[in-house]
């Protein structure tokens, strides 16, 4: 390849210049030089890199920029060689675009990056376009390479920051957001819309078009944000407001928004800026704020006084109920424990005055901590005295310095002398005790000593009448009238009632002294034997006995026996004029244990006189109908009660008795 | 009364209608002829023991049962009964305790110190009457004392 210089590039290519007319030709070639040496002014002092090519595509000038740019010689670019110095990337790409905008004839446009001396691959922008002669051919082209890095970078950092500024809003706590109202009034998130979404709960999809579902999303008390919104347009000024929104899962949550606002030339507003869940903050403060009206509420109605006091004495708060206890009208309110002192006056238990310096307050700025100190307050200008208690402690700082001095006391006079009189009857009681006891002790003696003496000493003079009346109705019958043999039958009769009624009295007495030693006892087993024991009563009667299941117990086995036999005897007894007599013994399961029952089907009772039954010498039946003493129940009623348990009775008159009984669970001694 | 004489019954009793009554029930049934009755404790225990107005009587006739109230002057039936049992001469005589206490305590301290029987006396003396008779029959007959018997 020939070097080609600008001049005879022109010169030989172009065909306008006649050949044959020297004249003309020099005139022609002097002009020639002229435009060629303007084109090379021109290509050599434009920023550009500036070069040409034949026709055919083959680069055959590059302006003396290449060189300097390239670090290489023009020659060295010739031809195709300058693709040599773009990037490896672009390099093939570009060739083909050069050669396929040659083959077409169209405008070649490109941009690539080329490589700089020092190794640095810089963007150009390159464009050429095709000189064609009148036939339209191409003879030349024509081209430049402008560096467009500086724009090109601009537009990568811009791209850039996007990108990292997508990045950011995805991330960030606050939502960074750009919220556009139309000039038509349509609202949209043109950026950040999937954030708002997920912020506000609603579907992300639309809303960079409409944001009508996050508007419906604002706590309907929260709506004057809208009108905030509208003073921010209309003054355009930054918005910043806390409100409430719906969330469509996380219920109620609270926003903060930080916007501010642009107008765009077509006449819509975007607010640009963050929008930050503060739900979790707003709940804190929201709850600390309550639990200090709480706290402010209770210090203020506690009946117990409290003051707080700095370590220099100062006493900077107080409750209401400190003002009362102390008796303390507000404008006199002392401020410092050196105003409080001269008003009081403590003295402890033994009456001894307590000094100011050991007063609760001055040991807890000592560091003291205080429980239930006792001491008798007196109010110097009102002149009463009150018993205080006391308790309070040092508040430390971080550093354990003294913060402040907390006490709180009451007013425990009434309870003081509550606690005395108590004390005082509780001596009192003891002393009447021990009297009352001495007492009970000599009765019970007195009242062994007396049954004692009626068992064996009332007894007697009742067995000499009934054995000397028997020993006249033995000798002396013969000299004797009938109605005198009589008369010493009922002395007879009355002297063995009345030994009756002792013997038993004394086995009443004696059950209400006795304690029942408990231990398994077989009821089935104490009704069989009580049984056998009342045979006389039941021989030669037609008695039919239905005996139930009868669950063992824990009782004294002798007097539970008797409890069978005084029950028994008493259903033989009153059932003695039942044509067809049913005696039904058995036991109910009821909670508290097993319920005894012994049933007859006699005279029974009216109900109404229920309540006597079980009195001492009290019967319901005359004499001359069912013998008795009217002890059998009330035996029964005491063993039971000895017991811990209880009796009861069912009854009608002419239907027969019921009587069941039920013994405590053994606990009692 | 003769002292020498062979006692069978010694009665010791201090109501004299309880007494009266129970000789009269024991001659009635023919039980004994030879009844000894002592009105107290202490002279119950000069009679055993051969003190006191008994001083001359022989240690060696015995009665072949004492019916031994309760309650007695001087000195009580139970510490009659103690007395007798503690001593090897006397331990070996049947003691009926007579008493017309129910009283579980009394009970119990006689049968504690050795007594052979014990009868509550009823109202109804007839049937008392029979139990001391009944009683008295079965000690006496029982009752071959091994100091006699030697």
């Amino acid at each position: 390849m020939s070097r080609r210089t600008p001049e005879n590039l022109l010169a030989e290519r172009d065909p306008r210049l006649p050949s044959d007319a020297t004249a003309e030709r020099h005139q022609a070639e002097a002009l020639a030089r002229s435009v060629q040496e303007q084109f090379r002014v021109l290509a050599e002092s434009l920023p550009q890199l500036v070069w040409a090519s034949g026709p055919e595509g083959d680069c055959d000038y590059f302006s003396p920029q290449w060189a300097r740019y390239t670090g290489k010689s023009v020659e060295s670019l010739l031809g195709d060689e300058w693709g040599s110095c773009l990037h490896a990337d672009e390099r093939e790409r570009v060739l083909a675009q050069w050669h396929g905008a040659v083959a077409s004839g169209s405008e070649f446009d490109a941009e690539f990056r080329l490589r700089r001396q020092d190794g640095a691959y810089l963007w150009f922008k390159c464009r050429a376009v095709p000189q064609r002669d009148a036939a339209g051919r191409v003879i030349r082209w024509f081209g430049t390479c402008t560096d467009v890095q500086d724009a090109r970078s601009a537009t990568a950092t811009l791209q850039e920051e996007r990108d990292r500024m997508a990045r950011i809003a995805k991330v960030a706590p606050a939502v960074l957001h750009s919220f556009r109202v139309a000039a038509d009034g349509t609202r949209s998130f043109p950026f950040g819309a999937e954030r708002i979404a997920e912020l506000y709960g609603v579907p992300a999809a639309g809303l960079e078009a409409d944001a009508s579902p996050v508007m419906s999303a604002i706590h309907p008390d929260d709506r004057w944000l809208l009108e905030r919104m509208a003073e921010s347009r209309r003054a355009m000024t930054p918005l910043r407001a806390e409100y409430r929104a719906q969330h469509a899962s996380r219920g109620e949550i609270w926003l903060s928004l930080n916007v501010q606002p642009v107008a765009e030339p077509d006449g819509a507003v975007v607010w640009q800026g963050t929008v930050t869940d503060i739900t979790a903050r707003k709940t804190s403060v929201e709850a600390l704020a309550r639990s200090e009206a709480r706290f402010a509420t209770v210090f203020a109605n506690l009946a117990e006084g409290i003051v707080v006091v700095t370590p220099e004495g100062q006493l900077t708060q107080s409750n209401p109920a400190a003002a009362v206890l102390h008796d303390l009208v507000v404008p006199q309110n002392p401020s410092s424990l050196r105003e409080f002192i001269p008003l009081f006056e403590l003295r402890d238990e033994q009456g001894q005055v307590i000094p100011p310096r050991e007063w609760p307050l001055s040991r807890i700025l000592r560091g003291e901590t205080l429980v239930e100190y006792e001491a008798h307050v007196r109010n110097l200008t009102r002149g009463w005295e009150k018993i205080f208690s006391y308790g309070g402690s040092l508040v430390r700082d971080e550093r354990g310095q003294a913060h402040f001095g907390i006490v709180h006391f009451r007013d425990i006079t009434a309870r003081k002398h509550a606690e005395a009189q108590i004390h005082a009857l509780n001596t009192q009681l003891e002393h009447r005790v021990t009297e009352r006891t001495a007492e009970l002790e000599s009765a019970v003696k007195e009242l062994e000593a007396f049954t004692y003496s009626v068992s064996h000493d009332l007894r007697a003079p009742l067995r000499a009448l009934d054995g000397f009346s028997q020993a006249v109705i033995q000798d002396f019958s013969a000299q004797l009238p009938e109605t005198g043999l009589r008369y010493l039958k009922i002395i007879r009769e009355s002297a063995q009632k009345m030994g009756q009624l002792i013997d038993d009295l004394l086995a009443f007495s004696r059950i209400g002294r006795q304690q029942p030693k408990r231990r398994s006892v077989d009821n089935a087993l104490l009704v069989r034997n009580a049984l056998q024991q009342l045979a006389p009563m039941h021989e030669g009667r037609e008695v039919e006995f239905r005996i139930g299941a009868l669950p063992d117990s824990r009782g004294d086995p002798a007097m539970l026996h008797q409890v069978w036999i005084n029950l028994l005897s008493n259903a033989l007894k009153y059932s003695r004029k039942t044509a067809a007599a049913v005696i039904e013994v058995g036991a109910l399961d009821e909670p508290g244990g097993p319920v005894y029952f012994v049933r007859d089907n006699g005279v029974g009772f009216d109900m109404r006189y229920a309540h006597k039954l079980f009195g001492v010498f009290e019967r319901l039946h005359r004499a001359d109908e069912f013998e008795g003493t009217g002890v059998g129940l009330a035996i029964v009623q005491r063993i039971v009660q000895r017991h811990g348990g209880t009796v009861r009775t069912e009854a009608a008159p002419g239907l027969g008795a019921t009587f069941f009984f039920q013994l405590g669970l053994g606990t009692e001694p | 009364m003769n002292v020498s004489a062979p006692v069978e019954i010694l009665i010791v009793e201090d109501n004299p209608n309880d007494l009266e009554m129970t000789m009269r029930g024991l001659q009635k049934a023919r039980l004994v002829n030879h009844i000894q009755v002592a009105r107290d404790g202490a002279e119950a225990l000069d009679f055993v023991f051969c003190e006191g107005a008994y001083a001359g009587r022989s240690i060696d006739n015995q009665p072949k049962v004492i019916l031994l109230d309760l309650k007695l002057p001087k000195v009580d039936g139970l510490e009659v009964l103690t007395r007798l049992k503690e001593d090897p001469r006397t331990r070996a005589i049947p003691v009926v305790m007579l008493t017309s206490s129910q009283e579980q305590s009394d009970l119990l301290a006689s049968y504690q110190n050795g007594v052979n029987s014990y009868i509550v006396k009823p109202v109804n003396f007839e049937s008392f009457v029979q139990a001391v008779a009944d009683l008295g029959m079965y000690w006496m007959l029982l009752n071959q004392p091994p100091a006699a018997a030697a």
